[in-house]
């Protein structure tokens, strides 16, 4: 492992963390209307005099300039300011969600990774048979399916009809559970959301095995391994899945990546307390601080992805070099 | 009794193949303690009926009839696992590109492990001990490191050297080497058929030695069998084949082979049309952050070059001459020095006033396949060039007609896309593709080593013919001395970016000063017989 690579790694995510405060904080103004407009509203009147002070409690009256220095400023002290709305600070309600949606999307990757490992190393065994063909169009399908649909059917089947999941939430309401009970309290209610999360990326996965095997059965290397009288099965294991697995920690990392900022449509289908829930909040209410926390996190988080995939990838192949 | 005899093999290509028979009624014996080539072109079934052998026939390829008996049992009627368990064991294969072969992410030790313990019951760290003992048996230093190291980290000698030391792991009586030199340096191939033949000294056993190049069957075989178009046509000791060749079409092969004697007379003193002087490319690796490193690819290189002139630039793989004539065609920028085209240094100009230059100095690569954009029509591929210059269109095709027929194509393929043809005519429409722009001066890089030897020949003499009939300047490209023989007035040898030698080729095959010439001329195959 390279220590100067990495350190120099970590330093660009800070910059991107930047680069994202920057573009975001002028990006999120260019949409009419602003907080106080949000609150008049919620708050059934909206006299000029009560905007006003809303606007001057809040900053908003302020040059632009001058309220994007303010909020750098709060930022380098670790601070993400405040909820205009929940009054409450943005960091804390961040963390307080994060472990949720970090919860859905492992097991949406462990899920769709498995599943369409096996998926795609059983159609690549004999490509153009009826399972392969299977494979291909189940794969599509799931691929093509918009996920809010995808989560509503699976709720309406596994939840409504069947009543054999709970439709949503993260865990029993007012159930109290505790330890063991409480842990397999949210492994039953994360399987709806999860499943649909992961049926979408398992179409990739099985797609991108099955591609990446055939092209591998074919090298010089696998006929090296049979000409060695090496048995069928770790043909297959250890010489292709190996190398066809390369590729796909690249995608795994940009999963990981498009998961981590919370998955807006499917922890809102599923109510998932996570930071998907948490952004379309903050978007319905103009709530710009906590908007504002929530794409520095997601950056900062993806960039970190970024470079574990990198770091990955030289381990699984040897030929990569970090740095390189 | 020998220890192989294949009886009346046929092997059946899928229904979607352009012929039904890859290998056609084939007899061939292999005795004890011999080795046996099978020589032939690409798709004379040679390398199939090695796979037919080890049971390694590729997916919708069967033997359809016949016998192959190995030590008296019939291997195409063995189960699957029995073939399996023969394999590694009893016959042992190695293959042409060392890289390829050696999975690229297992590390050395584990490949060579693996086949151990795939027959025996042993330890991981019996089988590496093992390992170790035949890797220092092959040559091989630094074996412990070796073991952990993975296949890029080592040189193509080194490579197949690995491959050779796993095959005999497991001392089989018979190893099927399938031309296990083609992919490698000149040098290295000499020192790689040694090997081969040493050890199959040393153990008696049974060789049987799949090649395209007589050269190489001259120095290797005590028997050879030349395929072609699935059938053996000739089978004998290679005394009496090489002597002797009773099939016009082994008399043909033989004849292709480049002697490596000069037939052309150094040219006379005219004056030149290419003057490169101290020319210097150096590439970095790593940088903005890292210290990285530098390589320098072609280090103070000179060289003249007349019209009607060829000059050979020689050198085994990373010598530089790539890179030098990319140089030269400013297809890289050259770090230091300079290139004079009638006296205009094209080294350091500036892309617009180089632009008009730019025809008259074109290139013919390697690989007639991924040379040529293969969704490009033929007609629109070498029409391109004039084109940008701007040629009215239709005057273009009308050259075009000419140029093909120069090449010896029919004109009326303009229509059609690179797959359709051989890989030698694609080098022939590489050649047309240069043609086409009138150019003053012909770098041919490597342009006949993906060729088969008969294909080979004749491209070599179409270069030979046009660059007399359009008065060309020509820089030739090549790893092997015996084409740079047979087409260059001179010869300029590089190594490691530098020139070790160079001077009218005549002299330098008669006379080589240096010893990595003369390390070249040596580990020619088959210099002697043939």
């Amino acid at each position: 492992m390279k220590p100067r690579y990495i350190a120099m790694r970590l330093v660009k995510t800070v910059l991107v963390a930047i680069a994202v405060v920057l573009l975001s904080f002028f990006l999120i103004r260019l949409a009419p209307g602003d907080a106080a407009t949000v609150m008049a509203g919620q708050a059934g009147y909206a006299d000029e005099a009560y905007m006003k002070s809303l606007r001057v409690e809040y900053g908003l009256d302020q040059p632009l300039p001058v309220q994007l220095w303010k909020y750098m400023d709060t930022v380098a002290h670790g601070d993400l300011g405040t909820s205009y709305v929940l009054r409450r600070p943005v960091l804390s309600l961040i963390l307080e969600r994060l472990p949720n949606t970090l919860l859905l999307d492992a097991f949406a990757l462990v899920v769709a990774a498995a599943g369409g490992i096996w998926l795609g190393s059983i159609a690549a065994r004999r490509p153009g048979s009826v399972l392969d063909s299977a494979n291909t169009i189940l794969s599509m399908l799931f691929y093509s399916v918009p996920q809010f649909w995808l989560g509503m059917m699976m709720m309406l089947l596994f939840a409504v009809w069947l009543g054999w999941l709970p439709p949503f939430g993260i865990e029993t309401m007012g159930a109290d559970y505790t330890g063991l009970a409480r842990m397999a309290d949210v492994a039953v209610h994360i399987l709806l959301p999860g499943t649909t999360l992961a049926l979408y990326f398992m179409a990739s996965y099985a797609r991108l095995t099955r591609t990446a095997m055939i092209e591998v059965a074919d090298q010089d290397f696998v006929k090296t391994a049979r000409a060695k009288g090496i048995s069928e099965r770790q043909v297959a294991r250890r010489h292709i899945l190996r190398n066809a697995l390369i590729p796909l920690i690249t995608f795994a990392g940009l999963q990981a990546s498009i998961l981590v900022g919370g998955n807006v449509l499917v922890e809102n289908v599923f109510s998932w307390p996570g930071v998907g829930t948490l952004a379309y909040e903050a978007v319905t209410s103009r709530d710009n601080p906590l908007l504002l926390g929530i794409f520095i996190v997601t950056a900062i988080l993806v960039s970190l992805f970024n470079l574990v995939t990198d770091i990955a990838y030289s381990i699984a192949d040897p030929r990569v070099e970090l740095g390189r | 009794m020998p220890l192989v005899s294949i009886q009346n093999l046929t092997v059946a290509l899928p229904p979607s193949a352009d012929r039904p028979l890859a290998v056609d009624d084939v007899r061939l014996e292999v005795g004890r303690n011999e080795i046996v080539c099978i020589v032939g072109e690409s798709g004379s079934g040679k390398s199939l009926t090695a796979h037919a052998i080890m049971g390694l026939l590729p997916r919708g390829v069967t033997a359809a009839s016949g016998r192959i008996l190995f030590d008296g049992q019939d291997l195409l009627q063995q189960t699957p696992e029995a073939m399996r368990k023969r394999r590694g064991r009893d016959i042992a294969m190695i293959f042409q590109d060392p890289m390829a072969a050696l999975n690229p992410v297992v590390a050395i030790g584990r490949q060579v492990t693996e086949q151990i313990r795939a027959h025996r019951a042993i330890s991981e760290a019996e089988a590496l001990r093992q390992a170790a003992d035949l890797l220092s048996q092959m040559g091989l230093k630094d074996v412990d490191e070796l073991l952990k190291a993975y296949p890029h980290q080592l040189s193509g000698g080194q490579r197949q050297r690995v491959m050779i030391a796993m095959a005999l792991s497991l001392s089989p009586q018979l190893l099927i080497a399938d031309e296990p030199t083609t992919a490698l340096d000149v040098t290295t191939q000499a020192q790689i058929l040694k090997l081969i033949k040493k050890i199959q000294a040393e153990r008696e056993m049974s060789v049987l030695f799949i090649t395209h190049d007589f050269g190489v069957v001259a120095d290797m075989a005590d028997k050879v069998a030349v395929m072609r178009h699935g059938r053996v046509l000739e089978n004998g000791l290679v005394g009496d084949v090489l002597g002797k060749p009773a099939h016009s079409y082994t008399r043909a092969l033989i004849a292709a082979v480049p002697r490596g004697e000069s037939r052309l007379p150094p040219p006379p003193d005219a004056r030149p049309l290419v003057q490169v002087s101290g020319l210097t490319k150096r590439f970095r690796r790593g940088g903005l952050f890292g210290r990285g490193t530098v390589t320098t690819a072609v280090d103070d290189v000179s060289l003249t070059l007349s019209r009607g002139e060829t000059l050979g630039i020689v050198g085994e793989s990373g010598s530089g001459k790539s890179t030098l004539a990319r140089c030269m065609i400013r297809l890289l920028d050259p770090d230091g020095g300079e290139v004079l085209l009638d006296g205009a240094d094209i080294a350091h100009m500036k892309a617009r006033a180089l632009r008009p230059l730019r025809r008259r100095i074109q290139m013919v690569f390697q690989d007639p396949f991924s040379s040529l954009n293969p969704r490009q029509t033929i007609g629109d591929i070498i029409t391109a060039g004039p084109r940008v210059y701007g040629e009215e269109p239709r005057q273009a095709r009308a050259r075009a007609a000419d140029i093909l027929r120069l090449v010896g194509l029919n004109p009326e393929t303009m229509n059609r896309l690179p797959h359709e043809f051989s890989g030698g005519q694609r080098q022939r429409i590489g050649l047309a593709r240069a043609l086409m722009l009138k150019p003053d001066v012909l770098i041919a890089d490597e342009p006949v080593s993906a060729l088969d030897v008969t294909v080979q020949a004749q491209v070599l003499q179409l270069l030979d013919d046009v660059r007399r009939q359009m008065n060309l300047a020509m820089l030739f490209i090549t790893h092997d001395m015996r084409v740079a023989a047979q087409v260059c007035h001179r010869v300029m040898v590089m190594r490691h970016g530098k020139v070790v030698e160079s001077g009218p080729t005549r002299d330098i095959f008669a006379r080589p000063c240096s010893d990595y010439t003369k390390a070249l001329l040596a580990a020619i195959p088959g210099r002697q017989s043939i």
